[in-house]
């Protein structure tokens, strides 16, 4: 890989020479400028959870290159959204931030991000596809990704062997034919673990199926179109027929320490799970659990992908510096240090060819599953559709609702929640959203 | 307007401004926000604003967490008032008592719970409630109660939260009650004595009729303040586990601030508002029969 190239342009300083005045002077302006905001050569950047509280170690390379200083503020991530938008609306957004690609529709359409200048377009060169489609509002990209993560399924090898398995099939009836063969098998536990507060399970079954989920320029929901019934009705009988617990993550908030105790045999999870199962080399030996991407209907399929994006505020001072530490961070040898440091995957397609990567096959499940990523509605809406389509599916797991019963339900809440988004389109007042 | 009266406005007329300014207007204005859909488009865009009436209000009643937050603020009331006002009570009594010694010392250390920073607090209880390593699952376990998961299971997280909050604000109103059990008529209760009532029945018919109104002045308080319950559970739950600690103030919280959906969060303010003022008429009421003001 080349040596990251990180100014665009040569750096201008002046003063070479330094005489005492121009000292004197320089020592004025900098403490003026260490004062007020509109520093040129000093970036405010927000991030959050664990990468928030490691990336800055990636700052002295930064800094070193380009002489820019980089003032990072570290926020969880359950705060983040309120805070991003509390800041927009008190006008102290940072410079750069860490958001998720959820938010990206409607932080664009506030004026909270603002999109990729037409002299930075070299940056979406070297994306996953699906990823860097999901960082776009009305077709533009307003947010560059940096992280991503999705569901792959980590299984206990020994108990699918048991079965007669040697890895989990990949088409969801002989999935599940499985399921039922190691659940047999076990005198406690359970064959599957997927958490009831998580949405992520259900969501990535319905992108499987290639669910619309909304219709009619997302203003009405879409969960009664048969692709996602059949989602849905898939979901539900995992849970139905005994193979998965009915349990929130509060209750067993530890998958990796399930696996390792045989409790399940697989689970459907995310990245950090693979490194919750290798720190605990000492439960369950490396050879006894593997990764294999997730089933899909009738074989591998598109599925959800989560991603951190970095974005920058309409409103920083010196956009130029912003979007070189964008650059910066999103360079695949940076992606490549954060994935040492806190294990977070690059969003950068060429990382995944580093011979760390590449030869892991536990990282070769989760690169191949980028490139497959789908398309979620992409409205400002959707991350509470979302909340609310997993709390219905809660419900009728727990025993409430029929599947039927259930998308009605969700579509009723989907419609209460796009009221206001069709009375706007319906007057021209907002754009029609990315074209599906 | 007399010369006094004007002096008076000029003295007055500070504060009133400034009460005017940031208490009666910002509720005007929230009544205002809350007939309107002022939400995340909005915010963008003021030509998105809407005047939508009453209809928040409609959709509130229909949101399902809205009746849930309701009934988990009850339940926080309902536990947590008597929790508190049993705590004080058992305090200011315990150190009322002739034979405790060094008595402004345990005011002080029963007092300081309550002027200390609830987000520091909080992250202690944290580890002490915590299932694995916390001190209290470690001395439960020392009689062989196996571990609860406090904060984790959705029927335990109230209470354990309540035990929180009782350490934490039990120590002022111990103060109001040492304050009352002081007024308690001493001739009485050396009457009562001679004539061989016990403790409980000198509690019962000598120190309770004295401090009752207290007591019951404290009570009011409580609920009111238990009605706006948000720091506790947004520090140490943040509304979880499955919504168990959804407050009302904490969903009006999200409503706002997380969904930016500013008039459905008004409508919440405004109804916390009514239910607050009825607590308030009922107290002024208890307060008019029992002549205290």
């Amino acid at each position: 890989m080349a040596a990251p190239d990180v100014t665009q342009e040569p750096l201008k300083v002046g003063n070479l020479t330094p005489s005492r005045r121009a000292v004197l002077t320089g020592m004025a302006a900098s403490s003026l400028a260490a004062c007020s905001r509109t520093d040129r050569r000093r970036l405010t950047f927000w991030a959050m959870d664990a990468t928030g509280e490691n990336v800055g170690r990636l700052f002295p390379a930064f800094t070193a290159a380009t002489g820019i200083a980089v003032d990072l503020q570290w926020l969880p991530a359950t705060v983040m959204h309120q805070k991003l938008l509390t800041a927009f609306a008190g006008g102290t957004l940072p410079d750069v931030m860490m958001l998720a690609n959820p938010w990206v529709s409607e932080l664009a359409m506030v004026g909270a991000i603002a999109p990729l200048p037409r002299d930075r377009r070299p940056l979406l060169a070297d994306q996953f596809p699906g990823v860097v489609n999901s960082a776009r509002a009305n077709g533009v990209v307003h947010a560059l990704p940096w992280t991503v993560d999705t569901l792959v399924q980590y299984y206990r090898r020994d108990l699918l062997a048991a079965a007669n398995y040697e890895t989990p099939p990949l088409v969801w009836a002989e999935w599940k034919a499985m399921l039922h063969a190691v659940r047999q098998r076990q005198a406690s536990g359970y064959a599957l673990l997927m958490h009831l507060n998580w949405p992520d399970h259900l969501l990535n079954f319905a992108v499987q199926c290639a669910a619309p989920m909304l219709r009619d320029r997302s203003t009405r929901g879409a969960f009664r179109e048969p692709a996602f019934l059949t989602a849905l009705a898939f979901y539900k009988s995992l849970f139905d027929e005994g193979l998965a617990p009915r349990v929130v993550s509060t209750e067993m908030p530890d998958p990796g320490g399930e696996l390792a105790r045989g409790y399940i045999a697989v689970h459907p999870g995310f990245a950090w799970t693979r490194d919750n199962l290798t720190r605990r080399s000492s439960e369950i030996a490396r050879d006894r659990w593997g990764v294999a991407a997730v089933p899909g209907p009738s074989g591998v399929a598109r599925g959800a992908v989560l991603c951190a994006c970095l974005g920058v505020a309409p409103t920083a001072p010196d956009p130029a510096a912003a979007w070189d530490l964008v650059r910066f961070l999103c360079l695949p040898a940076q992606q490549l240090r954060l994935e040492y440091i806190v294990g977070e995957l690059p969003s950068r397609p060429s990382a995944w060819t580093a011979p760390l990567l590449a030869r892991d096959p536990v990282m070769r499940t989760f690169a191949q599953q980028f490139a497959r990523a789908g398309t979620v509605p992409a409205i400002p809406e959707w991350p509470r559709i979302v909340t609310e389509m997993q709390l219905i599916a809660e419900g009728m797991v727990r025993g409430g609702l029929t599947v039927d019963a259930a998308a009605t339900a969700m579509n009723a809440r989907a419609d209460t929640i796009l009221a206001k988004r069709r009375w706007l389109l319906d007057r021209g007042l907002i754009n029609q959203g990315r074209p599906a | 307007m007399t010369r006094q009266d004007r002096a008076a406005l000029v003295f007055t007329a500070p504060v009133l401004l400034l009460i005017a300014l940031f208490l009666l207007l910002p509720t005007l204005v929230a009544l205002g926000l809350s007939a309107t859909d002022f939400d995340i488009y909005a915010l963008g865009d003021l030509a998105r604003l809407r005047f939508v009436g009453t209809s928040n209000y409609f959709n509130l009643l229909r949101d399902p967490l809205f009746w849930r937050a309701w009934g988990n603020t009850a339940l926080f009331a309902a536990l947590g008032v008597p929790l508190t006002i049993g705590a004080s009570l058992a305090a200011a009594l315990l150190l009322h008592s002739r034979s405790v010694r060094w008595k402004p010392v345990w005011r002080v250390a029963l007092f300081a719970p309550y002027v200390t920073t609830l987000v520091a607090t909080a992250v202690v209880w944290r580890y002490l409630l915590d299932q694995r390593f916390g001190l209290i699952n470690y001395a439960l376990g020392s009689v062989g109660i196996a571990p609860v998961d406090w904060l984790g299971n959705p029927r335990t997280s109230i209470p354990a939260i309540l035990f929180f909050i009782a350490w934490k604000i039990f120590g002022y109103n111990m103060i109001v009650f040492t304050a009352a059990l002081a007024a308690v008529p001493t001739d009485l209760m050396e009457a009562a004595r001679i004539d061989g009532a016990g403790f409980w029945t000198r509690f019962r018919h000598v120190t309770l009729p004295a401090i009752g109104p207290v007591v019951l002045l404290a009570s009011v308080l409580s609920v009111a303040n238990f009605l706006q319950i948000f720091d506790e559970p947004y520090v140490m739950t943040q509304g979880g586990p499955a919504q168990s600690t959804v407050t009302v103030v904490y969903f009006m919280f999200n409503e706002g601030f997380e969904y930016w959906d500013l008039g459905s969060a008004s409508v919440v303010a405004v109804m916390l508002f009514a239910v607050a003022y009825l607590v308030t008429r009922v107290q002024v009421r208890l307060g008019r029969r029992y002549e205290w003001v």
